[in-house]
């Protein structure tokens, strides 16, 4: 435990230190916040909104955390002592998703704030399991970014891509046709689906599915291949480009 | 008696080196007894720090193996890597936006158990840093942070401590310190790489000089 809560500090004060990605995120949160507040008709669609202001702010966070949670030990020469410790990195790597999920509890917890003081009726069990349902699927998307980005030369040339796929095809920000149906391919679409309350029956264990069926399905096509990818960049220093 | 750790003719060639790459260590044999201090010397580029990578499992030789104890260390070293504690040095090696405490708190957790932070602040006695225990190792100099390092080397018992550089930065009481901290455990031994050939004759360490990658000599320092 006292391990995890120094993770979440680490993992808070690496956000913490690029002043214009809080001021960012700040803006973007208080303006999707106000946003909401004024467009919904409704507490139903205010819901909708605010989990979409949720994913759309902290999908940003969780790249950047995923980015760094390996970037960094290069840049910090720290990767050597991770390497030889006793947490195995996959869990280790686990641990700071779930760290970030944490740490993105601001930007993730407004938006709900606003659409419930527009409409109380929003308060509620539906809204918390809502946002239990985000939180769990930002802490995959991290781990599984995380040990994609594992495999990239500079993965910081990557999360842009890794951004716009998650943002076109997970959260359907243009409408193409069938855009639902591809964006329930992931769980985001899931979690939307459930705020909508389209589909409520099987949209919760839908959801628990395509978070279980992706972390496993990254996990195993990954995990042999993170430790030869670091020791590669161990070796030639591209990680800390 | 079998040596606490073997290299038998431990290759090593970079990879991405281009059309010919050139290897870095080329059949380098040596042997490491309990209790005992083996030096590493030698150039810019002759292959010390890969090797010490090597020892510290960081890196796998391109050929030759690596025996622990008479066993070959597989590609799974669980069991050698407890028993060793690898220190690349100064300036890096911690996170800068964490206090000295914090950072050690945090290494300790990663070898199993975290410390508390009363338990921290006496590690960080141990190498006079207490007075810094709140001090961003950002702000720390050379010398503080070399003994941070030195703390960490402390956060376990091992077998064998694998130490690059050890004494860059540090003042004579530092110096002094890790004299102290070397002498400190009779069966532990030591792979270290230093420039300074006076403080390895002061630890009584005996000497191998490498060359291009190849072991020029292995001997006592007074021979």
């Amino acid at each position: 435990m006292r391990f995890t809560l120094l993770l979440i500090r680490v993992q808070w004060i690496d956000r913490r230190a690029t002043s214009s990605f809080i001021i960012g995120i700040t803006l973007q949160t208080a303006l999707l916040t106000l946003a909401l507040a004024h467009r919904a008709t409704g507490a139903g669609p205010a819901l909708v909104l605010a989990c979409r202001a949720a994913l759309l702010t902290c999908v940003t966070i969780v790249l950047l955390s995923a980015m760094s949670s390996v970037q960094n030990e290069f840049r910090y020469g720290t990767m050597e002592n991770v390497l030889l410790g006793r947490v195995p990195l996959a869990r280790l790597l686990g641990l700071r998703a779930a760290s970030c999920a944490v740490v993105m509890s601001p930007a993730l917890c407004l938006p709900f704030a606003g659409a419930a003081v527009a409409f109380p009726s929003v308060l509620g069990p539906r809204t918390l399991l809502l946002i239990a349902m985000l939180y769990l699927c930002l802490a995959a998307i991290c781990y599984q970014c995380t040990l994609l980005l594992c495999q990239f030369a500079r993965p910081s040339a990557a999360v842009p891509w890794f951004r716009l796929a998650l943002l076109l095809v997970g959260m359907s920000v243009v409408p193409f046709p069938r855009a639902r149906q591809v964006a329930e391919l992931l769980p985001t679409g899931w979690v939307i689906a459930y705020a909508a309350g389209t589909r409520a029956v099987v949209a919760l264990p839908m959801f628990l599915a395509t978070v279980s069926l992706w972390t496993c399905a990254v996990w195993l096509a990954f995990r042999k291949r993170l430790r030869p990818s670091i020791e590669r960049s161990l070796v030639d220093g591209r990680a800390a480009l | 008696m079998s040596p606490l750790l073997e290299l038998n003719d431990l290759w090593y060639t970079y990879p991405h080196a281009g059309p010919n790459p050139v290897a870095v260590l080329r059949g380098v044999r040596a042997e490491v007894h309990e209790g005992e201090t083996l030096g590493i010397v030698g150039g810019n580029g002759s292959g010390k720090s890969t090797l010490l990578k090597i020892l510290a499992t960081l890196l796998r030789p391109t050929a030759g193996q690596l025996r622990y104890r008479g066993e070959p260390i597989g590609s799974v070293p669980t069991a050698y890597r407890a028993a060793v504690n690898y220190s690349a040095g100064a300036p890096l090696g911690f996170y800068p936006r964490l206090t000295a405490a914090e950072n050690l708190r945090f290494f300790s957790g990663l070898k199993g158990t975290t410390l508390t932070r009363h338990g921290a602040g006496g590690l960080l006695d141990r190498v006079g840093l207490a007075d810094q225990a709140d001090v961003l190792y950002a702000r720390f100099s050379l010398g503080m942070r070399q003994r941070l390092h030195l703390a960490r080397l402390l956060l376990e018992p091992s077998a064998l401590w694998i130490v690059d550089e050890p004494t860059n930065g540090l003042d004579a009481d530092g110096v002094r310190l890790l004299q102290e901290l070397l002498g400190g455990a009779p069966d532990r031994a030591t792979v270290v790489v230093s420039h300074d050939r006076e403080f390895l004759h002061r630890i009584g360490a005996r000497i191998l000089i490498l060359k291009e990658g190849q072991v020029a000599r292995c001997a006592s320092l007074s021979s």
